[in-house]
């Protein structure tokens, strides 16, 4: 049989390279891809276990005591709190990032730093580029940063705070500049889980100044939505580049079992059955998939930790665990590809059995059996020219058929990665069940907002809300409140010039610009309580 | 002595669509006859060889082989029959290439399993000694010779002994020599009590014949047996067969 298998395929050598080939592609990103994704939950899992993260997390910028208020709560099972500053810090790549700075390192088994010195969450060191050594301004307080650490709880690349450790004495001189905001961050359990966690606070008196930062859900989804997106497209990924593999085995059989049939045909004249033909057939095209199979198997040992890892940087986290083969995973893939691939071979072996033993006279298998490639002119009752052009689209469709389905594949996942990309542009928080922004407001006046709050909680409650800190400057006669974003919101609109790209580059709103009759490259004179500086007209 | 048949043809008819290629032949073969058909082209010759040989099955009628109707087999008996008790030998060798001359004559003996691979080697070379093979036996087919590859497919075709060997036009891509080479080793065969069927358009294998049917418009128009070959009266053979085929029309 051996021999007969090596005679049938040797003219396919290279169709049966593209099948091992595609086979192993496609169960290597598939095994890999799972294995990882399993191990990405269930460590997720143990590192939510092994830190006890809250249910809750709220954020208060004010002085209040609010372990007390919220440890009165009904349903609340215990809580603990935090206090720091939250301060805007420049990345590298232009980008402001939202620093919760703190000098509480409980719960994360981190020695203190030196005085000046912070140490970082490990996802401003893959995201932003910060790297140990760095300095930045904290008010006028120049920080260096001596390292970073994993935080399943604030490292994450969903939370809008990072968070920094610093020393004691070094809380103290950032807390006493003027203008810094106190922060507080409370770490709520409930006695059960809470179906809505805005709930939990329904009864807190200052709920409305709580900026509910996460829940359990949250972090859950947090930590698993990424790679969930990213492993979904990989496997339909590989799906496709499977069913390729697939339509080449049947393509290959069809065209090889026409090209074979007098040596087919011969095979039975010695005495070869159907059954033994097909068999032949079926273990070498089988022997293909095996062999990409085998490949891949062995290859996901290292492929599935090097995913691992980068589905683990994707929660914001670098220190991943080494993963072991998952045999579940590896035994459904094995089977799910080998069964189809065996439907696909038995199908496509149908012509085997038509071929009579008479094709291996030379010059007679036309008279015997007409090929599926073959025109029967006199039979046919199509006009000629259709007929004709029907034979050479059969004919090479399978040429480049393969071509073709690669190229889909590619422009497929293009389309799918861009839907995605524009699905979840701005819908972030509603899809992992924060509550969404329905109304910003713009004042510099605490007692006003507070006030506010309070009116608009009458006509409809207030699940949550918070505020970003701002600057106030003076233009003119005008006090106007200076935003400053980590990133531009996209509600807002850029109407010319750029995004605020340089250290002092302004973007000033369409009415504003025409107020002060301003145009995009002026300079103008900034004016606040600690600074007198001049800044570059960005935007319009 | 008269000799008993092997195969009984019984109104056997062949039609491809609506045109006829067989129609009602009755035949007998005979154990041990060199039996040689001929006939111009498209009367039907390599059809009743495929049709007698179970290679294609006929429109209607019988093959009787050992009081069994071998029209009505399936596969699997077929293929058990093919394996056992027949050998084909093809115009153009049918040798598979990506096998060596050894590998190819045992084939047929490695597939019937009656016997071990060591006997079946065992014998493929005692074949392939025999007939004048046996420094080609680890060789490529492609680098044998067109005498040299049909011997081979001789070889192959008598590996598992079979009752009756068929052959289709045997010297037909051969050269003069090469094909004399070839009808020698069947008229040995053939000697040494092999049953031939053979289909030929040369006269020089048909020669060989002790019994030649001729065939015009699918149907059996000459039947004449003939003494056994003898090389030393070939001139006189010759003659004879010619004037038949003369009357035939040949």
């Amino acid at each position: 049989m051996r021999k007969i298998i090596k005679s049938l395929i040797m003219g396919q050598k290279t169709f049966m390279v593209t099948i091992a080939l595609l086979t192993f592609v496609s169960a290597l990103t598939s095994m890999t891809i799972l294995t990882a994704y399993r191990a990405n939950i269930s460590q997720y899992r143990s590192a939510y276990r092994t830190d006890q993260l809250p249910d809750v997390l709220v954020k208060m910028d004010n002085d209040n005591d609010i372990t007390t208020g919220i440890k009165s709560l009904k349903n609340v099972k215990n809580v603990t709190s935090k206090v720091g500053i939250v301060s805007q810090v420049m990345a590298k790549n232009d980008e402001n990032v939202a620093l919760f700075i703190s000098n509480d390192v409980s719960n994360l088994n981190l020695k203190v730093p030196d005085n000046h010195k912070i140490i970082l969450s490990s996802y401003l060191k893959s995201s932003d580029n910060f790297k140990v050594g760095d300095t930045f301004k904290i008010g006028q307080q120049q920080l260096t940063v001596q390292g970073f650490y994993d935080d399943h709880l604030l490292g994450s690349p969903l939370f809008k705070y990072k968070q920094g450790i610093v020393s004691k004495e070094t809380m103290q001189i950032l807390q006493s500049q003027k203008g810094q905001q106190k922060s507080q961050l409370a770490f709520v359990n409930a006695v059960k889980k809470a179906e809505n966690s805005s709930n939990l606070l329904s009864d807190y008196p200052d709920r409305l100044q709580a900026d509910l930062i996460y829940d359990k859900g949250y972090i859950q989804k947090a930590y698993t939505m990424l790679p969930t997106i990213v492993a979904l497209v990989i496997i339909l990924a590989a799906v496709f580049l499977f069913g390729i593999c697939l339509f080449v085995m049947r393509f290959a059989l069809l065209s090889g079992i026409d090209k074979d049939r007098q040596k087919i045909a011969t095979f039975k004249t010695l005495g070869m059955t159907n059954r033994q033909v097909n068999l032949a057939y079926v273990m070498s095209y089988l022997g293909s998939n095996l062999v990409g199979l085998f490949g891949a198997v062995v290859a996901s040992f290292w492929t599935s930790n090097l995913a691992f890892k980068f589905f683990w940087q994707l929660n914001g986290l670098t220190s991943a665990q080494h993963v072991p083969i998952n045999i579940i995973i590896v035994s459904i893939i094995t089977l799910i590809m080998v069964g189809f691939s065996t439907i696909i071979i038995l199908l496509s072996l149908r012509p085997v059995g038509s071929i009579s033993p008479a094709a291996a006279f030379q010059g007679s298998q036309s008279k015997v059996i007409s090929s599926s490639g073959h025109l029967k002119l006199t039979k046919s009752k199509m006009p000629l020219q259709i007929a004709l052009a029907f034979k050479d689209y059969r004919q090479k469709i399978g040429h480049y058929m393969t071509f073709t389905l690669v190229i889909s594949l590619f422009v497929f996942l293009s389309l799918m990665i861009m839907t995605l990309n524009q699905g979840f542009k701005g819908k972030i928080n509603g899809l992992f069940g924060l509550p969404s922004v329905d109304l910003i407001m713009q004042t510099p006046n605490d007692t006003l907002r507070h006030e506010s709050l309070q009116k608009i909680n009458t006509i409809t409650p207030i699940k949550s809300s918070g505020y970003n800190q701002e600057t106030k400057i003076l233009l003119s006669k005008d006090v106007i409140p200076v935003h400053r974003y980590s990133q531009i919101p996209h509600e807002i609109k850029v109407l010319s010039g750029h995004q605020p790209k340089q250290s002092k580059d302004l973007l000033l709103s369409s009415n504003l610009m025409k107020t002060l009759h301003l145009s995009v490259g002026q300079t103008v004179r900034v004016k606040t309580v600690t600074n007198d500086s001049c800044w570059y007209v960005s935007n319009n | 002595m008269s000799k008993s048949n092997i195969i009984k043809v019984q109104q056997l008819s062949k039609h491809y669509e609506n045109h006829k290629i067989l129609e009602n032949i009755d035949l007998d073969i005979f154990e041990s006859d060199f039996t040689v058909i001929m006939g111009p082209s498209g009367a039907g010759k390599s059809t009743l060889l495929q049709n007698i040989s179970t290679m294609d099955k006929p429109t209607s009628g019988k093959v009787i082989f050992n009081q069994q109707d071998l029209t009505q087999f399936t596969d699997k008996k077929l293929s058990q029959f093919r394996k056992k008790d027949i050998g084909f030998i093809f115009q153009s060798f049918n040798l598979i290439e990506h096998l060596s001359v050894l590998e190819n004559v045992c084939l047929p003996g490695l597939l019937l399993k009656s016997e071990s691979k060591q006997q079946v080697i065992q014998r493929a070379k005692q074949l392939l000694t025999g007939l004048g093979l046996d420094g080609h036996m680890d060789q490529a087919i492609t680098h044998l010779s067109g005498g040299q590859k049909q011997r081979v497919a001789i070889a192959r075709s008598l590996i598992n002994q079979p009752k009756i060997l068929f052959a289709d036009e045997p010297t037909g891509a051969l050269d003069s020599t090469a094909g004399i080479e070839v009808l020698d080793s069947l008229t040995l065969n053939n000697q040494n009590g092999q049953t031939i069927v053979m289909v030929t358009h040369d006269l020089k294998a048909a020669l060989r014949a002790d019994r030649i049917l001729f065939i015009k418009d699918g149907k059996i128009f000459g039947d004449r047996n003939f003494t056994p070959y003898d090389a030393s009266q070939i001139k006189a053979r010759r003659t004879e067969i010619e004037s038949w085929l003369q009357e035939m029309g040949w």
